[in-house]
C-alpha cells in the first residue's frame, strides 16, 4: 500500500473517531508533506458533510473545508517547485 | 539536460493542468457530496454509535485502575451531591406543578410532543457546535424543530434532516444570536453565540448581573439556557460584556429531546 493511502485511510478514521483538533492538523501535515495531495479535498467535503451544515442545502459549492484544501494545494504546487527540496 | 532552474520564456503550463485537474475534482465532489450527503451521515452512524459504546466501556474500565481511596471519597462526595439534588427536585416539583396549572389556566399547556435522540456526535468531535441525532424524517423530525435536553432546557434547533439521522445547530453557534431574559431584573438581552458552549451579551453599565445569575429562554416556559460566568467591563465603556456558559454539558450529551 503506497504512503498516500495509508495516510489517506489514517485521515479518514481520525475524522470519523477523533475531535478536530486531531484530525484538522493531521490534514495540514497531510497537505505539506504529500505532493499534489488531491484525496484531501474529498476529506474536507466528508468533514463539512459530518460535522457541518452548508448555507445552501442540495446542489452547491458551499463546502468551506474542502474548498479551504484546494486553495491551499493551489498555493503549495508553485511552492514546492521553488523551493526543490528533492534532488 | 534537466536544469534546476525554469528556463526563461518557458511558460509553466504543469501548474495550468494541475490547477485545472485539481478543480475538476472540487467540483466533481461538490456534485457527489451534495446529492449523497444523507448516505455519508448513513454510512457514518453506525461507526459513532458503536464509538460512543467504546467510549463508555473505556470510562467504565477506567475506574479499575483508579486508587481505592480515591473511588471511596468521590463515591461519599456523589452521593452527598445526589441527596442534595433529589430534595431541591422534589421542592421544585411542587413550584412545576402550580406553573403548570397556571398556564392551563391561561389555555398555554407546557407539555409538548417529542422524540428522543441518541447524540452521534457532538464537540469537540465537530469544529462548530453541532448535533448529529440518530432519529430522522422516518420519525417525523422537521427542519425547524427545537432540541432540548432531557431536563427540558432548549439547546438549539434542527437544521437539516436525512432518513435516518438529522442535524441540530446549538444556540451557543458562533455568530448565532438568541433572545432571551436575564432572570435577575428580567432585561431581555441577545446571546450572541461564541462557540464551544459559550455566549456573550453585550450590557448597559447600570444593568445589575452577578457571575451566577441565570440566562432565561424567552418564551412562556422559560427555560435556562445558561448561567452567567464572567462580566468584563471597562471604566470608559458604557457597555460591559457578560460572557455565559451554557446549561448544556455539550461535550459530554448522550441524549437529547427533539420538541415538535
Amino acid at each position: 500500500m503506497k504512503k498516500r493511502d495509508i495516510a489517506t485511510l489514517i485521515l479518514l478514521i481520525l475524522i470519523l473517531a477523533f475531535p478536530y483538533w486531531v484530525y484538522l492538523p493531521a490534514l495540514l501535515l497531510a497537505i505539506l508533506f504529500l505532493p499534489m495531495y488531491w484525496e484531501g479535498i474529498f476529506l474536507g467535503f466528508l468533514i463539512d458533510v459530518f460535522y457541518g451544515a452548508r448555507a445552501h442545502p442540495g446542489l452547491s459549492l458551499s463546502y468551506p473545508y474542502a474548498l479551504g484544501v484546494l486553495l491551499l494545494i493551489l498555493v503549495l504546487i508553485p511552492l514546492r517547485e521553488h523551493l526543490r527540496f528533492d534532488a | 539536460m534537466k536544469t534546476p532552474y525554469l528556463q526563461r520564456n518557458r511558460p509553466d503550463r504543469a501548474f495550468g493542468k494541475k490547477a485545472l485537474f485539481l478543480l475538476g475534482v472540487f467540483i466533481f465532489g461538490a456534485l457527489v457530496f451534495s446529492l449523497f450527503d444523507g448516505l455519508f451521515v448513513r454510512l457514518a452512524a453506525p461507526i459513532w454509535k458503536s464509538e460512543n459504546v467504546v467510549a463508555r466501556s473505556a470510562w467504565r474500565v477506567s475506574g479499575f485502575f483508579k486508587d481505592t481511596n480515591a473511588l471511596l471519597q468521590e463515591n461519599a462526595d456523589l452521593r452527598a451531591r445526589v441527596a442534595s439534588d433529589e430534595l431541591l427536585i422534589s421542592s421544585l416539583r411542587s413550584i412545576e406543578n402550580s406553573r403548570e396549572v397556571l398556564l392551563n389556566s391561561f389555555g398555554r399547556s407546557g407539555t409538548s410532543t417529542f422524540i428522543g435522540a441518541t447524540v452521534l456526535v457532538h464537540p469537540p468531535e465537530t469544529p462548530y457546535d453541532f448535533l448529529v441525532l440518530d432519529a430522522g424524517s422516518n420519525y417525523g423530525v422537521k427542519v425547524g424543530d427545537s432540541v432540548a435536553l432531557p431536563e427540558g432546557s432548549k439547546i438549539g434547533v434542527v437544521i437539516e434532516v436525512f432518513s435516518k439521522d438529522s442535524r441540530a445547530k446549538l444556540f451557543s453557534t458562533s455568530g448565532e444570536q438568541t433572545n432571551a431574559i436575564l432572570e435577575r431584573g428580567g432585561a431581555p438581552v441577545t446571546l450572541i453565540g461564541r462557540g464551544g458552549g459559550a455566549f456573550e451579551i453585550e450590557l448597559p453599565r447600570e444593568v445589575p448581573v452577578v457571575a451566577g445569575d441565570r440566562v432565561l429562554d424567552s418564551t412562556i416556559t422559560a427555560g435556562m439556557i445558561g448561567v452567567v460566568r464572567d462580566i468584563e467591563s471597562v471604566p470608559t465603556d458604557s457597555f460591559k460584556k457578560v460572557l455565559v456558559e451554557s446549561a448544556a454539558p455539550i461535550h459530554s450529551l448522550h441524549f437529547v429531546r427533539i420538541v415538535q
